[in-house]
């Protein structure tokens, strides 16, 4: 009996204990599939219960003036997302956020409907929303909106250098100017960071996964006070004549560094693009679109005659009284000078005597000093979109093509290309690079200085000191004398290109109407070219006046000493030549142009003139003793300032010396 | 095994209870019948322990005190092990509201140069010179001085 219990028992402990190891069997293959089988997913899972992303933010970088001044920002901003599968009705959702977010309700309804109905767990309410939206949402707590970190660029000055700094779509992505130019080092890369959180999702500790790389902050060689006087002035010319388009660009001569660029039409980066909207005003007038440059290519052609001929300023120059025959083709011009001085050839934009200098000067030489003055290539500014212009190969030239592009014709180029063009003149003959770049780097990061390739010889500096001088006599007595500066002396070239009609296939009586000038004339700090599209009025009437309150500005900011006496500038009533169209269409009568008020016009106003007082003699370019002689003989009173030969006068020649004045006579070396 | 209800019963039999005052010879409506050896398994031999005198233990007051030093010991180093990581966890809150604090302090710095460039704009500073009479007068304009109200003269000199 007892051995027979001692067996139950020990049948029993054997079912019992097998039992016990079976289901210690079972619970160590349930923790080898869970910990060794299924090791990967379930700490998959614990690392995203605990664990989350954190997006480290990267903001675009800015762009500022040269003076540190913020043309572009980027602020960063959150958007309302919601998971349309886990919100509440759909009205209830839009009853709490239409109000909020200021939404329409049934648009918002609409879309929260549709989001629903495809079974989409995520929603775009409302982008980019101000704080004051975001801090009443999260007040509610409600767990379904989600924010998510965006940025928003803003352009604090409007549309102050629009077409240089550009815009952005909504993803922030540069849609034109330097924005797009630059969007590779102006875009930022976020990083991230995994965040360890408690039960609450508050961060308890966090680890950089991805370093962020915030966008390179440009400092443009824009300087935002000249931009907004060259803008200013620029609209005002603009409207006042009733033209098209207008560009001006500003520039320092010896660094090609950009101090303004103004295109118009204007327009506010701040407005994205909207459908079928007109895109012209946003395009780069100074950049992107070539014209015909008329006379101021006259430069050019000067110069090319002093360099490869043995013409010199005062070499008379046959204008054959505004008529020539080219081959067979007659070509008039605007007004019949016999004989002019190739200096006043300049001075007065004589065609005839333009035509006559190019003969001289060749096909071949003056193709290879249009090139080496830089039209035809791009000047390699940082814009997108940039036009090169346009210069035929001497295949393409016709016989009388020497006369039209001596003229500035059968030629185009862009405003900045005229400024470059300028440049050399006022540099002393080199060809610099415009630059709009001064400086570029990444918040707290050394500044990396710009490179700057070496500048290129291309006239000699002798040949820029007179072509310095020449331009100076276009602004003291020729067709830019709208332009002379108070304190200080300028230089400059008025232009006049009809504006040729496609759908015609005619030139019409609306003129590119451009100013290229320096200031001041024996060291130019600044060079300016204006450009006024489909004006009834020449570059001298329209152009010039743009340029001189900018060149005055110019001056003012850069600390520019005065090199002369203040004297009042011309203002547009006084009788001057500002006539300087260049014929476009060589071999058609040349258009009948408003007769130019000049004191002898009106013979009462001529006697009234006369009894005001003697008229002054012009004493530019002469010396003391010479002044002293004439200003005795003609009996006028002159006031002598400094020493060499006569830079300057007041009143300038022509004018009337009122009574009980003197002529106050500045000479330089 | 006794009930709960026949265990109070058999307390209040023994007499630790309050008295039962029904009246005599009534019978109790609610007597329970006794569980099979109840007097057995609810005997409680009453023992006389009050002449008893606690021995003196020499030892017990410094095991005593041994056991609560090496409690405190524990205690301690229990602590001095855990406080860095506490440390380190309120840490790591005070850190990442820190962060967050210098994110929204960031984004409010770029949103007042943004409005300081807007207000410092040549656009509205020219404006606001123009409406302060702060440009330059232009060649030969004539500006006509206003006399007080006072009766002195347009130039400001002082009535007398």
């Amino acid at each position: 009996m007892q051995a027979r219990l001692t067996s139950l028992a020990a049948r029993r402990l054997k079912l019992l204990a097998a039992l016990a190891l079976l289901w210690a069997a079972a619970i160590a293959a349930r923790l080898v599939w869970l910990q060794v089988v299924r090791h990967q997913y379930y700490r998959e899972l614990a690392t995203r219960q605990r664990e989350r992303v954190v997006e480290i933010g990267a903001p675009r970088g800015g762009i500022f003036d040269r003076n540190g001044q913020p043309l572009a920002l980027s602020l960063p901003v959150e958007s309302v997302v919601i998971d349309p599968r886990c919100a509440p009705e759909p009205s209830l959702a839009v009853d709490i956020l239409a109000p909020i977010l200021q939404l329409d309700r049934g648009e918002l309804l609409q879309r929260i409907r549709a989001a629903v109905r495809n079974r989409r767990g995520f929603l775009w309410v409302k982008r980019k929303i101000s704080r004051e939206e975001a801090d009443r949402l999260r007040s509610l707590k409600l767990g379904w909106i989600e924010f998510r970190k965006e940025s928003r660029r803003s352009y604090p000055n409007g549309s102050l250098a629009a077409h240089v700094v550009g815009a952005v779509d909504h993803r922030e992505r540069g849609n034109s100017g330097l924005e797009l130019a630059l969007d590779e080092q102006l875009r930022g890369h976020a990083g991230a960071a995994r965040q360890v959180t408690d039960v609450r999702h508050r961060g308890i500790d966090s680890q950089i996964a991805e370093q962020a790389l915030p966008g390179t902050n440009i400092t443009l060689t824009v300087d935002e006070r000249l931009q907004f006087v060259a803008e200013r002035e620029l609209k005002k010319a603009v409207e006042t004549n009733g033209c098209w388009t207008g560009s001006l660009v500003a520039m320092i001569p010896a660094t090609g560094e950009i101090l303004a660029l103004a295109s118009y039409p204007m327009f506010n980066p701040e407005e994205p693009v909207r459908p079928g909207e007109d895109l012209s005003p946003r395009l780069n007038q100074a950049v992107s679109v070539p014209f015909e440059p008329g006379s101021v290519f006259k430069v050019v052609t000067v110069t090319a005659a002093l360099e490869t001929t043995n013409l010199v300023p005062e070499t008379i120059i046959n204008c054959g009284n505004g008529r020539i025959n080219l081959f067979g083709r007659v070509v008039r011009d605007h007004h019949a000078y016999s004989a002019l001085p190739m200096a006043d050839v300049l001075a007065k934009s004589s065609n005839i005597g333009a035509i006559h200098v190019g003969l001289r000067v060749g096909s071949t030489r003056l193709l290879d000093y249009a090139r080496r003055f830089g039209f035809g290539s791009a000047t390699g500014i940082s814009l997108p979109a940039e036009s090169s212009g346009m210069v035929r190969d001497l295949d393409d030239w016709t016989r009388v093509s020497i006369g039209s592009v001596a003229m500035g014709h059968e030629i185009s180029s862009t405003s900045v290309q005229l400024a470059r063009a300028c440049a050399v003149i006022a540099n002393g003959g080199l060809l610099v690079e415009p630059r709009l770049i001064l400086k570029r780097a990444r918040p707290g990061e050394k500044p990396l200085p710009e490179l700057v390739r070496p500048l290129r010889r291309v006239i000699r500096p002798e040949t820029a000191i007179t072509m310095r001088r020449l331009m100076e006599g276009v602004v003291l007595h020729g067709t830019g004398a709208l332009a002379r500066l108070q304190g200080y002396s300028s230089g400059g070239k008025t232009g006049s290109a009809q504006i040729f009609d496609l759908q015609t296939r005619r030139y019409t009586h609306k003129y590119n109407a451009s100013f290229i000038g320096f200031a001041p004339v024996p060291k130019p700090a600044i060079v300016i070219a204006v450009t006024l599209n489909g004006a009834s009025k020449f570059g001298g009437a329209v152009a010039a006046p743009v340029f001189r309150e900018v060149a005055t500005a110019a001056l003012r900011l850069l600390d520019v000493p005065k090199d002369l006496p203040d004297t009042p500038p011309i203002l547009e009533e006084q009788p001057v030549e500002l006539a300087d169209l260049a014929i476009a269409d060589l071999g058609s009568p040349a258009p009948s142009l408003p007769e130019p008020e000049t004191p002898a016009s009106s013979p009462a106003r001529a006697a009234r003139l006369e009894l005001l007082g003697p008229r002054v003699p012009d004493f530019y370019g002469k010396t003391v003793r010479a002044v002293m002689e004439e200003s005795t003989a003609a009996g006028l009173p002159v006031e002598l300032v400094g020493s060499g030969v006569v830079r300057g006068q007041y009143p300038i020649a022509g004018s009337i010396l009122p009574r009980g004045e003197r002529v106050r006579v500045q000479f330089a070396r | 095994m006794a009930t709960q209800a026949t265990s109070y019963e058999s307390y209040h039999r023994a007499g630790w209870g309050p008295p039962q005052r029904l009246p005599k010879g009534a019978a109790d409506p609610f007597h329970l019948r006794p569980l099979p050896n109840e007097d057995v398994y609810f005997y409680r031999k009453q023992i006389d322990n009050s002449r008893l005198v606690r021995q003196a233990d020499p030892r017990a007051r410094a095991r005593a005190w041994k056991w609560m030093f090496v409690a405190s010991a524990c205690l301690f180093l229990l602590i001095a092990l855990c406080s860095p990581g506490i440390h380190g966890i309120l840490a790591g809150y005070r850190i990442e509201d820190l962060k967050l604090e210098q994110e929204r302090l960031l984004a409010e710095r770029a949103a007042l140069e943004v409005e300081e460039a807007r207000l410092l704009s040549p656009e509205r500073l020219e404006e606001l010179a123009r409406i302060q009479e702060f440009i330059d007068p232009e060649p030969g304009q004539v500006v006509y001085l206003n006399p007080k109200a006072d009766g002195s003269l347009a130039l400001n000199v002082p009535s007398r």
